[in-house]
């Protein structure tokens, strides 16, 4: 008996789950891997205290003012800049899929609590990711020109070509990143106090580094970093690396045969694992061509609220559109203290 | 000593700065100007630029590996004709 069916032919089962897109761990501002200062609206005044005291012979007479102890404090304006993430749902377009089984009944009714608890909530790890990668690459036009305009140079107290390229090829955003800020600011505790290059110590001769050169390439920004930092048991430095520096580290300390050397230490696994060089913990984070060495106090990021970070707003557009607004604000900068104790590899 | 008293701290911290940072820019000068005079100007050197860097190689008629050789070491030297590259792109 031959079998007739006439009529469209569709699937009739589906995977229940909406496998979701994977996002960037914000684990600089969940883990405050730098120092993350809340409850500034607009702008602050950062404030940095240096005493330098100079030994002489010793007197029975009265004390005089010779300047041999110099207090020194300044006083850095910083000025946050509001972002936001926004935009209009028509959820109109979800009608004639899935989602359309779980609309409340009527016309009116398109907002789907499956597509919400699928899909909309994903807007806040996106925010998430963004946000990590912002202040860890990208720079504000205004600074992209700055640091394109400063001479460069091959020693210490210059920028080198390689940074400047970097920087340029960064994406232009509405905030400085940190490498950004250690390269280019307005610090009034610099050398040279005012908008100008940083004062960070610049890790020279480096190479490209690959499996086969990331220890040596390390080494120079161990080499680099000024002994106050490396030695302080009491406020350890971190070293900040971009994320794919964890598979060159684990390529090379997995070598086999000759080759093999093991530099890294790669301690625990999955979210405790720790990655460190010569007692220096590793931080995988969005940087793109440089790595940071330095005390986490030193970098900051000044915001209003980190909450804010994961606050959607959520309501209807009004006025009868059957569309849903969505908005997520938040004001934030990047800043550096201590610059002559951040080494900027690439720098 | 008088007027040093007149002048706000503010104002004496500026003074103080300013005498320092042109101190520096002096011995900077003066150094780089000696660097010349033997024949060598470290591009490693302090306040050094590129530009004057490649303007010392481009006066010897050396390229920056022959400049540089015996003075820098080879890691260096490959280092600094790789960021010239990048500047000249």
């Amino acid at each position: 008996m031959a079998v007739v069916f006439t009529g469209t032919k569709l699937p009739q089962s589906e995977l229940a789950e909406i496998q979701q897109e994977l996002y960037q761990d914000s684990a600089t501002f969940r883990e405050k891997w730098v120092d993350i200062q809340e409850g500034h609206k607009s702008g602050t005044d950062v404030y940095e205290s240096k005493v330098s005291v100079t030994a002489k012979a010793a007197s029975s007479g009265k004390v005089v003012a010779d300047a041999s102890i110099t207090l020194r404090a300044d006083k850095t304006p910083v000025t946050l800049t509001s972002i936001e993430f926004s935009d209009i749902v028509d959820e109109s377009t979800l009608l004639d899929t899935r989602f359309e089984r779980s609309m409340k009944s009527g016309a009116y009714n398109r907002v789907s609590n499956e597509f919400d608890n699928a899909v909309l909530q994903q807007v806040t790890p996106a925010i998430g990711e963004a946000l990590e990668s912002m202040i860890w690459d990208g720079a504000k036009s205004a600074t992209k020109v700055s640091i394109a305009g400063l001479v460069p140079g091959a020693g210490q107290g210059s920028i080198s070509a390689g940074a400047q390229t970097l920087v340029a090829a960064m994406p232009t955003n509405l905030i400085d990143s940190l490498p950004a800020t250690i390269l280019y600011n307005a610090s009034q505790s610099k050398n040279t106090p005012g908008a100008g290059l940083g004062d960070y110590k610049k890790v020279l001769s480096i190479a490209a580094v690959t499996s086969a050169t990331i220890a040596a390439e390390y080494a120079k920004i161990y080499a680099t970093a000024p002994s106050k930092v490396i030695n302080n048991k009491t406020n350890v430095p971190f070293i900040y690396a971009p994320l794919g520096d964890q598979q060159l580290i684990k390529i090379a300390n997995n070598a086999v045969g000759a080759a093999q050397q093991v530099n890294f230490l790669v301690e625990g696994s999955g979210a405790s694992e720790k990655v460190s060089y010569n007692g220096i913990e590793i931080k995988f984070v969005p940087l793109v061509g440089f790595r940071v060495l330095a005390d986490p106090r030193y970098l900051k990021v000044i915001m209003d609220l980190m909450s804010d970070m994961s606050g959607l707003n959520i309501g209807e557009v009004g006025e009868g559109a059957m569309q849903r607004f969505i908005k997520n604000i938040q004001t934030l900068a990047t800043w550096v203290t201590n610059q002559k104790y951040i080494t900027l590899y690439g720098g | 000593m008088a007027e040093a008293k007149d002048k706000t701290i503010e104002e004496q911290r500026h003074e103080a700065l300013t005498a320092e940072i042109t101190a520096k820019k002096k011995e900077i000068k003066e150094r780089k100007a000696e660097e010349i005079k033997e024949g060598f100007l470290n591009p490693l050197g302090e306040g050094t630029s590129y530009a004057e860097f490649q303007k010392a190689v481009a006066d010897s008629k050396k390229s920056i590996a022959e400049y540089c050789k015996g003075k820098l070491e080879k890691a260096t030297i490959e280092w600094i004709e790789n960021e010239i590259k990048q500047i000249k792109e």
